[in-house]
């Protein structure tokens, strides 16, 4: 198994107000450089602020698309801001790149990651096991848009790690390192959620998440929606 | 749930959780380099500005406490407190998707804050609705 990752990370914006400055998407992408001294990579693509706009985070999507093959775990991870629009009822939701406009629907459409647009993306990764992570508000019912209309194949596996439940929100607390959520994926990821054979497996890890999460003072709770034959490996820590 | 503290002059609170999952409520200053610390129990606290993070809204109480209820002005559920005599300092409570009211003199509380740095203090979430 080799490792291809595509990191997106997005505190100031062109065009929005700023998230809380953080250190996730570095520190996701720290530790997986590390990783790539033990383990083969095919790639790793870090999107920072200016760097992330829609049209870099497509052709980075299709760029990970291209180069992997089935023996690929793919892992994706994205902070941000994450978009809810209301219109007549009926609910919108977008990732928003740096880039993005979102004083109303049609700015949206035009400028920010369409829930159509990104799982037609990646629907065509040919991996039998991808993870997404979405650490944003809202990542809830991204993740529920996305999961119904990726594909279900019988031997393949995916699975979207999102930081917040339904339409509730993803926090970062004040001048902590990461986000509460993203936090507990490093430790996770870093060990803290190994099975007794010494590996970190998907199910050990949003287990992990949701445990030590409750210890916050906020309400958050992160799900997971996936297809899944396996609880696969993430990566073997001993 | 965000509980916005401006302190106009040194005071000391009492919080207690409403909900009892709320014991890891948290206290945040605007000034970095004051650790964050458990928002529950006895208090003191120092000019400046402050964040409570909480699941549910708390019980929070000085001397002379006043409460107002801004209903009106500012909707349902967010209240308006003056904790330690109506000038000593000044406590608001918002609903989590609402910035805090920032009055001018309580920029003045933090050295070099503006309305726009006390904005992002209290900016904790990652997301957008419109």
């Amino acid at each position: 198994m080799r490792y291809a990752v595509l990191i997106i990370g997005i505190y100031h914006y062109k065009n929005v107000p700023p998230l809380r400055a953080t250190y996730d998407a570095e520190d996701i992408a720290n530790l997986f450089a590390e990783m790539s001294l033990v383990y083969p990579f095919s790639s790793q693509t870090l999107l920072l602020n200016t760097q992330a706009t829609e049209f870099a985070i497509i052709n980075a999507l299709d760029a990970l698309a291209g180069e992997i093959d089935e023996n690929t775990l793919v892992f994706i991870y994205f902070a941000g801001h994450g978009v809810r629009a209301v219109q007549s009822g009926q609910f919108w939701y977008y990732l928003l790149p740096f880039d993005g406009k979102a004083d109303n629907l049609i700015q949206l459409e035009g400028s920010a990651i369409s829930m159509e647009k990104f799982s037609n993306k990646l629907s065509s990764i040919n991996a039998l096991q991808w993870v997404l992570v979405l650490d944003c508000c809202k990542a809830g019912s991204i993740a529920e848009h996305l999961s119904r209309s990726l594909p279900k194949e019988n031997n393949r596996n995916w699975a979207i790690l999102a930081a917040t439940t339904g339409d509730s929100n993803s926090y970062a607390l004040p001048h902590r390192r990461h986000s509460c959520f993203t936090q507990y994926l490093l430790e996770g990821l870093s060990g803290r959620a190994i099975d007794q054979s010494g590996t970190v497996r998907i199910m050990n890890l949003i287990d992990y998440i949701q445990r030590k999460i409750q210890q916050e003072p906020i309400l958050q709770q992160p799900v997971l929606k996936a297809h899944l034959h396996q609880n696969f490996v993430l990566k073997h820590c001993m | 749930m965000r509980t916005a503290l401006y302190v106009l002059k040194p005071t000391t609170v009492s919080i207690q959780p409403i909900d009892p999952l709320d014991h890891h409520a948290m206290l945040f200053a605007y000034n970095s380099n004051v650790p964050e610390q458990s928002a529950i129990g006895i208090i003191n606290l120092t000019t400046g500005i402050y964040l409570i993070t909480s699941r549910n809204q708390l019980n929070i109480s000085g001397d002379n406490i006043h409460t107002e209820n801004f209903e009106k002005d500012l909707g349902d559920d967010q209240l308006h407190q003056i904790c330690g005599g109506v000038t000593d300092s000044h406590i608001s409570i918002q609903d989590k998707e609402q910035p805090p009211d920032i009055a001018i003199d309580h920029a003045k509380l933090e050295i070099a804050a503006t309305h726009e740095s006390i904005k992002q203090f209290f900016q904790i979430e990652r997301g957008i609705e419109i």
